[in-house]
Protein backbone atom coordinates (compact mmCIF):
# COMPACT_ATOMS: atom_id res chain seq x y z
CA UNK A 1 0.00 0.00 0.00
CA UNK A 2 2.87 2.30 0.97
CA UNK A 3 4.64 1.36 -2.27
CA UNK A 4 1.50 2.23 -4.21
CA UNK A 5 1.40 5.64 -2.56
CA UNK A 6 5.04 6.28 -3.45
CA UNK A 7 4.42 5.23 -7.03
CA UNK A 8 1.37 7.46 -7.23
CA UNK A 9 3.44 10.34 -5.88
CA UNK A 10 6.20 9.69 -8.41
CA UNK A 11 3.71 9.47 -11.26
CA UNK A 12 1.99 12.64 -10.12
CA UNK A 13 5.35 14.40 -10.01
CA UNK A 14 6.09 13.20 -13.53
CA UNK A 15 2.78 14.58 -14.75
CA UNK A 16 3.45 17.93 -13.09
CA UNK A 17 6.93 17.90 -14.62
CA UNK A 18 5.48 17.33 -18.07
CA UNK A 19 3.00 20.15 -17.52
CA UNK A 20 5.84 22.52 -16.58
CA UNK A 21 7.80 21.29 -19.58
CA UNK A 22 4.85 22.03 -21.85
CA UNK A 23 4.13 25.43 -20.34
CA UNK A 24 7.81 26.31 -20.27
CA UNK A 25 8.22 25.25 -23.85
CA UNK A 26 5.28 27.36 -24.98
CA UNK A 27 6.56 30.34 -22.98
CA UNK A 28 9.98 29.88 -24.50
CA UNK A 29 8.45 29.73 -27.97
CA UNK A 30 6.43 32.86 -27.29
CA UNK A 31 9.41 34.73 -25.89
CA UNK A 32 11.51 33.79 -28.86
CA UNK A 33 8.82 34.86 -31.31
CA UNK A 34 8.37 38.16 -29.49
CA UNK A 35 12.08 38.86 -29.39
CA UNK A 36 12.46 38.14 -33.07
CA UNK A 37 9.44 40.26 -33.91
CA UNK A 38 10.71 43.11 -31.74
CA UNK A 39 14.00 43.03 -33.53
CA UNK A 40 12.14 43.33 -36.80
CA UNK A 41 9.72 46.04 -35.77
CA UNK A 42 12.53 48.18 -34.47
CA UNK A 43 13.81 48.53 -37.97
CA UNK A 44 16.81 46.36 -37.36
CA UNK A 45 17.09 43.32 -39.47
CA UNK A 46 19.47 40.84 -38.06
CA UNK A 47 19.49 37.49 -39.75
CA UNK A 48 20.12 34.97 -36.98
CA UNK A 49 23.30 33.00 -37.39
CA UNK A 50 21.39 29.76 -36.94
CA UNK A 51 18.99 30.52 -39.75
CA UNK A 52 21.33 29.76 -42.55
CA UNK A 53 25.01 29.24 -42.77
CA UNK A 54 25.09 31.78 -45.57
CA UNK A 55 23.27 34.36 -43.48
CA UNK A 56 25.16 37.63 -43.09
CA UNK A 57 26.58 38.01 -39.61
CA UNK A 58 26.49 41.76 -39.18
CA UNK A 59 23.32 43.41 -37.86
CA UNK A 60 22.18 46.56 -39.48
CA UNK A 61 19.34 48.82 -40.36
CA UNK A 62 17.66 49.23 -43.68
CA UNK A 63 18.72 52.61 -44.87
CA UNK A 64 16.91 53.74 -47.97
CA UNK A 65 19.33 54.84 -50.58
CA UNK A 66 19.59 58.58 -50.79
CA UNK A 67 18.06 58.94 -47.33
CA UNK A 68 14.44 58.87 -48.57
CA UNK A 69 11.53 56.88 -47.22
CA UNK A 70 11.16 54.59 -50.17
CA UNK A 71 13.47 52.94 -52.56
CA UNK A 72 13.07 53.22 -56.24
CA UNK A 73 15.63 51.96 -58.59
CA UNK A 74 15.29 53.99 -61.71
CA UNK A 75 11.62 53.84 -62.66
CA UNK A 76 8.86 51.31 -62.89
CA UNK A 77 9.82 48.33 -64.95
CA UNK A 78 13.53 48.71 -64.41
CA UNK A 79 15.50 46.12 -62.56
CA UNK A 80 17.88 47.18 -59.80
CA UNK A 81 21.21 48.08 -61.31
CA UNK A 82 24.32 50.03 -60.68
CA UNK A 83 22.79 53.11 -62.24
CA UNK A 84 20.43 53.45 -59.27
CA UNK A 85 20.40 56.69 -57.35
CA UNK A 86 23.35 57.39 -55.08
CA UNK A 87 24.08 53.83 -54.16
CA UNK A 88 26.87 51.42 -54.55
CA UNK A 89 26.22 48.00 -55.94
CA UNK A 90 27.27 46.29 -52.74
CA UNK A 91 25.08 48.52 -50.59
CA UNK A 92 22.05 48.01 -52.81
CA UNK A 93 22.32 44.25 -52.71
CA UNK A 94 22.94 44.33 -48.97
CA UNK A 95 19.72 46.29 -48.50
CA UNK A 96 17.82 43.88 -50.74
CA UNK A 97 19.13 41.01 -48.70
CA UNK A 98 17.84 42.73 -45.57
CA UNK A 99 14.33 43.10 -46.92
CA UNK A 100 14.28 46.43 -48.78
CA UNK A 101 11.55 46.65 -51.42
CA UNK A 102 11.67 48.39 -54.78
CA UNK A 103 8.95 49.15 -57.28
CA UNK A 104 7.70 46.90 -60.03
CA UNK A 105 5.23 47.04 -62.88
CA UNK A 106 3.58 43.74 -61.99
CA UNK A 107 0.20 43.39 -60.32
CA UNK A 108 1.48 41.81 -57.15
CA UNK A 109 3.15 44.49 -55.01
CA UNK A 110 4.70 41.81 -52.81
CA UNK A 111 6.98 40.81 -55.64
CA UNK A 112 8.75 44.15 -55.26
CA UNK A 113 10.50 42.67 -52.27
CA UNK A 114 13.07 40.25 -53.57
CA UNK A 115 14.12 38.94 -50.16
CA UNK A 116 11.77 38.89 -47.16
CA UNK A 117 14.14 39.43 -44.27
CA UNK A 118 11.66 38.23 -41.64
CA UNK A 119 12.17 34.81 -43.16
CA UNK A 120 15.47 34.61 -41.28
CA UNK A 121 13.59 34.82 -37.98
CA UNK A 122 10.97 32.33 -39.10
CA UNK A 123 13.60 29.88 -40.30
CA UNK A 124 15.53 30.16 -37.05
CA UNK A 125 12.31 29.69 -35.05
CA UNK A 126 11.34 26.60 -37.00
CA UNK A 127 14.76 24.98 -37.03
CA UNK A 128 15.61 25.56 -33.38
CA UNK A 129 12.75 26.45 -31.03
CA UNK A 130 9.91 24.50 -32.66
CA UNK A 131 12.31 21.66 -33.42
CA UNK A 132 13.41 21.42 -29.76
CA UNK A 133 9.91 22.04 -28.38
CA UNK A 134 8.48 19.13 -30.36
CA UNK A 135 11.31 16.79 -29.42
CA UNK A 136 10.87 17.53 -25.70
CA UNK A 137 7.06 17.31 -25.74
CA UNK A 138 6.97 14.04 -27.67
CA UNK A 139 9.80 12.47 -25.69
CA UNK A 140 8.21 13.69 -22.44
CA UNK A 141 4.85 12.20 -23.36
CA UNK A 142 6.37 8.84 -24.19
CA UNK A 143 8.42 8.92 -20.96
CA UNK A 144 5.34 9.67 -18.83
CA UNK A 145 3.37 6.90 -20.53
CA UNK A 146 6.25 4.49 -19.91
CA UNK A 147 6.30 5.47 -16.23
CA UNK A 148 2.54 5.06 -16.09
CA UNK A 149 2.75 1.61 -17.62
CA UNK A 150 5.45 0.57 -15.16
CA UNK A 151 3.28 1.81 -12.28
CA UNK A 152 -0.18 0.70 -13.40
CA UNK A 153 0.52 -2.02 -15.94
CA UNK A 154 -2.45 -2.82 -18.16
CA UNK A 155 -5.63 -1.72 -16.41
CA UNK A 156 -7.65 -4.94 -16.06
CA UNK A 157 -11.40 -5.54 -16.14
CA UNK A 158 -12.44 -5.92 -12.52
CA UNK A 159 -14.03 -9.32 -12.12
CA UNK A 160 -12.86 -10.38 -15.57
CA UNK A 161 -14.87 -10.49 -18.76
CA UNK A 162 -18.54 -11.33 -18.35
CA UNK A 163 -18.91 -12.84 -21.79
CA UNK A 164 -21.82 -10.49 -22.51
CA UNK A 165 -21.30 -7.48 -24.74
CA UNK A 166 -23.16 -4.27 -25.33
CA UNK A 167 -22.88 -1.92 -28.30
CA UNK A 168 -20.79 1.14 -27.51
CA UNK A 169 -20.24 2.72 -30.93
CA UNK A 170 -22.32 2.10 -34.04
CA UNK A 171 -20.94 1.88 -37.59
CA UNK A 172 -21.22 5.61 -38.31
CA UNK A 173 -19.43 6.55 -35.08
CA UNK A 174 -16.57 4.15 -35.77
CA UNK A 175 -16.35 5.28 -39.39
CA UNK A 176 -16.01 8.92 -38.29
CA UNK A 177 -13.37 7.94 -35.72
CA UNK A 178 -11.27 5.93 -38.16
CA UNK A 179 -11.58 8.49 -40.95
CA UNK A 180 -10.19 11.13 -38.61
CA UNK A 181 -7.65 8.78 -37.03
CA UNK A 182 -6.19 7.40 -40.25
CA UNK A 183 -5.86 10.82 -41.85
CA UNK A 184 -4.36 12.32 -38.68
CA UNK A 185 -1.77 9.56 -38.31
CA UNK A 186 -0.57 10.09 -41.89
CA UNK A 187 -0.70 13.88 -41.47
CA UNK A 188 1.27 13.60 -38.23
CA UNK A 189 3.92 11.27 -39.64
CA UNK A 190 4.43 13.31 -42.81
CA UNK A 191 4.48 16.52 -40.76
CA UNK A 192 7.11 15.10 -38.43
CA UNK A 193 9.10 13.98 -41.47
CA UNK A 194 9.04 17.58 -42.74
CA UNK A 195 10.29 18.92 -39.41
CA UNK A 196 12.75 16.20 -38.41
CA UNK A 197 13.46 14.46 -41.72
CA UNK A 198 16.75 16.26 -42.36
CA UNK A 199 18.19 15.01 -39.08
CA UNK A 200 16.40 11.67 -38.71
CA UNK A 201 15.48 10.30 -42.14
CA UNK A 202 18.23 11.53 -44.48
CA UNK A 203 20.95 9.66 -42.54
CA UNK A 204 18.86 6.49 -43.00
CA UNK A 205 17.32 6.91 -46.47
CA UNK A 206 19.85 9.18 -48.11
CA UNK A 207 18.95 12.47 -49.78
CA UNK A 208 17.42 10.95 -52.91
CA UNK A 209 15.40 8.44 -50.88
CA UNK A 210 14.14 11.16 -48.57
CA UNK A 211 13.26 13.39 -51.53
CA UNK A 212 11.23 10.58 -53.10
CA UNK A 213 9.45 9.87 -49.84
CA UNK A 214 8.64 13.50 -49.22
CA UNK A 215 7.40 14.11 -52.73
CA UNK A 216 4.65 11.59 -52.00
CA UNK A 217 4.43 12.71 -48.37
CA UNK A 218 3.91 16.34 -49.29
CA UNK A 219 0.96 15.55 -51.57
CA UNK A 220 -0.49 13.15 -48.97
CA UNK A 221 -0.13 15.85 -46.31
CA UNK A 222 -1.73 18.53 -48.46
CA UNK A 223 -4.76 16.56 -49.59
CA UNK A 224 -5.43 14.25 -46.63
CA UNK A 225 -5.94 17.41 -44.62
CA UNK A 226 -9.38 17.63 -46.22
CA UNK A 227 -10.25 14.10 -45.05
CA UNK A 228 -9.21 15.14 -41.53
CA UNK A 229 -11.50 18.17 -41.73
CA UNK A 230 -14.43 16.01 -42.87
CA UNK A 231 -13.73 13.63 -39.98
CA UNK A 232 -13.77 16.47 -37.44
CA UNK A 233 -17.05 17.81 -38.81
CA UNK A 234 -18.60 14.33 -38.63
CA UNK A 235 -17.45 13.85 -35.05
CA UNK A 236 -18.87 17.21 -34.03
CA UNK A 237 -22.22 16.32 -35.58
CA UNK A 238 -22.33 12.89 -33.96
CA UNK A 239 -20.76 13.50 -30.54
CA UNK A 240 -21.09 17.17 -29.64
CA UNK A 241 -24.08 16.76 -27.32
CA UNK A 242 -22.54 13.83 -25.47
CA UNK A 243 -19.32 15.78 -24.90
CA UNK A 244 -20.90 18.70 -23.12
CA UNK A 245 -20.01 19.00 -19.41
CA UNK A 246 -22.15 17.05 -16.94
CA UNK A 247 -22.29 16.35 -13.18
CA UNK A 248 -19.94 13.37 -13.44
CA UNK A 249 -16.99 15.33 -14.83
CA UNK A 250 -15.65 17.07 -11.70
CA UNK A 251 -15.78 13.93 -9.50
CA UNK A 252 -14.15 11.99 -12.33
CA UNK A 253 -11.33 14.52 -12.57
CA UNK A 254 -10.90 14.68 -8.76
CA UNK A 255 -10.44 10.92 -8.70
CA UNK A 256 -8.01 11.07 -11.62
CA UNK A 257 -10.42 8.95 -13.64
CA UNK A 258 -9.45 5.93 -11.58
CA UNK A 259 -6.27 5.74 -13.59
CA UNK A 260 -3.83 6.41 -10.75
CA UNK A 261 -5.68 4.99 -7.78
CA UNK A 262 -8.06 2.09 -7.39
CA UNK A 263 -11.78 2.64 -7.89
CA UNK A 264 -13.52 3.91 -10.98
CA UNK A 265 -15.65 7.06 -10.87
CA UNK A 266 -19.00 6.97 -12.65
CA UNK A 267 -19.31 8.43 -16.13
CA UNK A 268 -21.81 8.62 -18.94
CA UNK A 269 -20.89 7.63 -22.51
CA UNK A 270 -17.82 9.88 -22.43
CA UNK A 271 -15.86 10.54 -19.26
CA UNK A 272 -14.11 13.86 -18.59
CA UNK A 273 -10.83 12.56 -20.03
CA UNK A 274 -12.49 11.52 -23.28
CA UNK A 275 -14.23 14.88 -23.44
CA UNK A 276 -10.85 16.60 -23.15
CA UNK A 277 -9.60 14.51 -26.07
CA UNK A 278 -12.72 15.38 -28.07
CA UNK A 279 -12.41 19.11 -27.49
CA UNK A 280 -8.67 19.00 -28.16
CA UNK A 281 -9.37 17.41 -31.53
CA UNK A 282 -12.15 19.88 -32.33
CA UNK A 283 -10.43 23.09 -31.17
CA UNK A 284 -6.75 22.35 -31.78
CA UNK A 285 -7.57 20.24 -34.83
CA UNK A 286 -9.76 23.06 -36.11
CA UNK A 287 -6.97 25.62 -35.79
CA UNK A 288 -4.48 23.24 -37.38
CA UNK A 289 -6.94 22.70 -40.25
CA UNK A 290 -7.48 26.43 -40.76
CA UNK A 291 -3.77 27.26 -40.75
CA UNK A 292 -3.09 24.26 -42.97
CA UNK A 293 -5.63 25.36 -45.57
CA UNK A 294 -4.19 28.88 -45.52
CA UNK A 295 -0.73 27.45 -46.13
CA UNK A 296 -2.06 25.63 -49.18
CA UNK A 297 -2.81 28.89 -50.94
CA UNK A 298 0.24 31.17 -50.86
CA UNK A 299 -1.42 33.96 -52.83
CA UNK A 300 -4.16 34.52 -50.26
CA UNK A 301 -1.95 36.20 -47.67
CA UNK A 302 1.37 37.90 -47.09
CA UNK A 303 4.51 35.94 -46.49
CA UNK A 304 4.62 37.17 -42.87
CA UNK A 305 1.06 35.90 -42.29
CA UNK A 306 2.02 32.60 -43.84
CA UNK A 307 5.01 32.33 -41.50
CA UNK A 308 2.72 32.99 -38.53
CA UNK A 309 0.31 30.32 -39.71
CA UNK A 310 3.14 27.86 -40.19
CA UNK A 311 4.35 28.58 -36.65
CA UNK A 312 0.98 27.83 -35.04
CA UNK A 313 0.34 24.92 -37.41
CA UNK A 314 3.55 23.22 -36.29
CA UNK A 315 3.32 24.02 -32.56
CA UNK A 316 -0.31 22.96 -32.20
CA UNK A 317 0.21 19.86 -34.34
CA UNK A 318 3.07 18.78 -32.06
CA UNK A 319 0.86 19.25 -28.99
CA UNK A 320 -1.97 17.33 -30.64
CA UNK A 321 0.34 14.50 -31.64
CA UNK A 322 1.34 14.20 -27.97
CA UNK A 323 -2.33 14.14 -26.92
CA UNK A 324 -3.17 11.49 -29.50
CA UNK A 325 -0.20 9.32 -28.48
CA UNK A 326 -1.68 9.25 -24.96
CA UNK A 327 -5.14 8.54 -26.44
CA UNK A 328 -3.80 5.64 -28.51
CA UNK A 329 -1.99 4.22 -25.48
CA UNK A 330 -5.00 4.20 -23.17
CA UNK A 331 -7.25 2.90 -25.95
CA UNK A 332 -5.07 -0.09 -26.72
CA UNK A 333 -2.12 -1.24 -24.62
CA UNK A 334 -3.03 0.68 -21.48
CA UNK A 335 -6.52 -0.69 -20.83
CA UNK A 336 -7.88 -4.17 -21.36
CA UNK A 337 -11.13 -4.20 -23.32
CA UNK A 338 -10.90 -0.59 -24.51
CA UNK A 339 -9.91 -1.24 -28.12
CA UNK A 340 -13.03 -3.33 -28.79
CA UNK A 341 -15.10 -0.16 -28.44
CA UNK A 342 -13.67 1.16 -31.71
CA UNK A 343 -12.76 -2.26 -33.11
CA UNK A 344 -15.97 -4.27 -33.17
CA UNK A 345 -18.08 -1.53 -31.59
CA UNK A 346 -19.08 -3.87 -28.74
CA UNK A 347 -17.56 -3.89 -25.26
CA UNK A 348 -17.75 -6.36 -22.43
CA UNK A 349 -20.50 -5.55 -19.97
CA UNK A 350 -18.14 -5.57 -16.99
CA UNK A 351 -15.80 -3.13 -18.74
CA UNK A 352 -18.72 -0.83 -19.48
CA UNK A 353 -19.92 -0.91 -15.84
CA UNK A 354 -16.38 -0.30 -14.60
CA UNK A 355 -15.66 2.77 -16.73
CA UNK A 356 -19.05 4.12 -17.81
CA UNK A 357 -21.52 2.98 -15.16
CA UNK A 358 -23.93 5.89 -15.66
CA UNK A 359 -24.03 5.21 -19.39
CA UNK A 360 -24.84 1.53 -18.80
CA UNK A 361 -27.66 2.47 -16.45
CA UNK A 362 -29.03 5.00 -18.93
CA UNK A 363 -28.82 2.49 -21.78
CA UNK A 364 -30.58 -0.16 -19.69
CA UNK A 365 -33.30 2.28 -18.66
CA UNK A 366 -33.76 3.27 -22.28
CA UNK A 367 -34.16 -0.38 -23.25
CA UNK A 368 -36.62 -0.85 -20.39
CA UNK A 369 -34.56 -3.31 -18.37
CA UNK A 370 -32.42 -3.06 -15.28
CA UNK A 371 -28.65 -3.35 -15.73
CA UNK A 372 -27.33 -6.77 -14.89
CA UNK A 373 -25.47 -6.50 -11.57
CA UNK A 374 -24.14 -3.37 -9.91
CA UNK A 375 -21.62 -0.96 -11.26
CA UNK A 376 -18.11 -1.94 -10.34
CA UNK A 377 -17.02 1.07 -8.33
CA UNK B 1 -12.69 -3.81 -38.98
CA UNK B 2 -15.16 -2.79 -41.67
CA UNK B 3 -15.43 0.68 -40.16
CA UNK B 4 -11.64 0.99 -40.16
CA UNK B 5 -11.38 -0.04 -43.82
CA UNK B 6 -14.26 2.29 -44.71
CA UNK B 7 -12.41 5.12 -42.95
CA UNK B 8 -9.21 4.37 -44.90
CA UNK B 9 -11.04 4.25 -48.23
CA UNK B 10 -12.99 7.42 -47.46
CA UNK B 11 -9.79 9.28 -46.50
CA UNK B 12 -8.17 8.24 -49.79
CA UNK B 13 -11.24 9.16 -51.83
CA UNK B 14 -11.57 12.59 -50.19
CA UNK B 15 -7.85 13.29 -50.74
CA UNK B 16 -8.05 12.33 -54.43
CA UNK B 17 -11.22 14.36 -54.96
CA UNK B 18 -9.58 17.36 -53.25
CA UNK B 19 -6.53 17.00 -55.49
CA UNK B 20 -8.67 16.89 -58.65
CA UNK B 21 -10.92 19.75 -57.60
CA UNK B 22 -8.05 22.04 -56.63
CA UNK B 23 -6.10 20.99 -59.70
CA UNK B 24 -9.11 21.70 -61.92
CA UNK B 25 -9.50 25.14 -60.39
CA UNK B 26 -5.81 25.84 -60.89
CA UNK B 27 -5.43 26.09 -57.13
CA UNK B 28 -3.32 23.07 -56.34
CA UNK B 29 -0.18 23.64 -54.36
CA UNK B 30 1.81 23.06 -57.54
CA UNK B 31 -0.23 25.56 -59.56
CA UNK B 32 -0.18 28.49 -57.19
CA UNK B 33 3.57 28.88 -57.40
CA UNK B 34 3.27 29.31 -61.13
CA UNK B 35 1.60 32.65 -60.55
CA UNK B 36 4.93 34.23 -59.71
CA UNK B 37 6.22 33.30 -63.14
CA UNK B 38 3.77 35.67 -64.77
CA UNK B 39 5.18 38.65 -62.92
CA UNK B 40 7.67 40.78 -64.83
CA UNK B 41 10.05 43.10 -63.13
Amino acid sequence: MRLTGVCAHLFGSALVGLAFLLVGGIADLGAGWTNEAAAQSGGSVRPPASANKWAPAQPGKIVPQGGGDAQTWGGAGNVPNTAGPQGSDARMWRDIRRGAAGTISGQNRRDAQLIQAEGWSWQAMRNTRIFNFGAWVLAGTIAVLLLFFIYRRRIPIDGGESGRTIERFNNLERFAHWLTAVSFVILGLTGLAMLYGREVLIPVLGKSGFAGLMEVGKYAHNYLGFAFIVGIVLMVVIWLRQNLPDKYDIPWLLKGGGLITKGHPAARKFNAGQKMIFWSVVVIGGIISYTGVMLLFPETETLAQKQGHQYWHAVLALIMIAVIIAHIYIGSLGMKGAFQAMGSGKVDENWAKQHHSAWVEEAAAKDGKAPAGGAAE
Amino acid sequence: MKAFLAGCVAAAVIAVVAAFVLGGLGMSSADVFKVAQSVRL
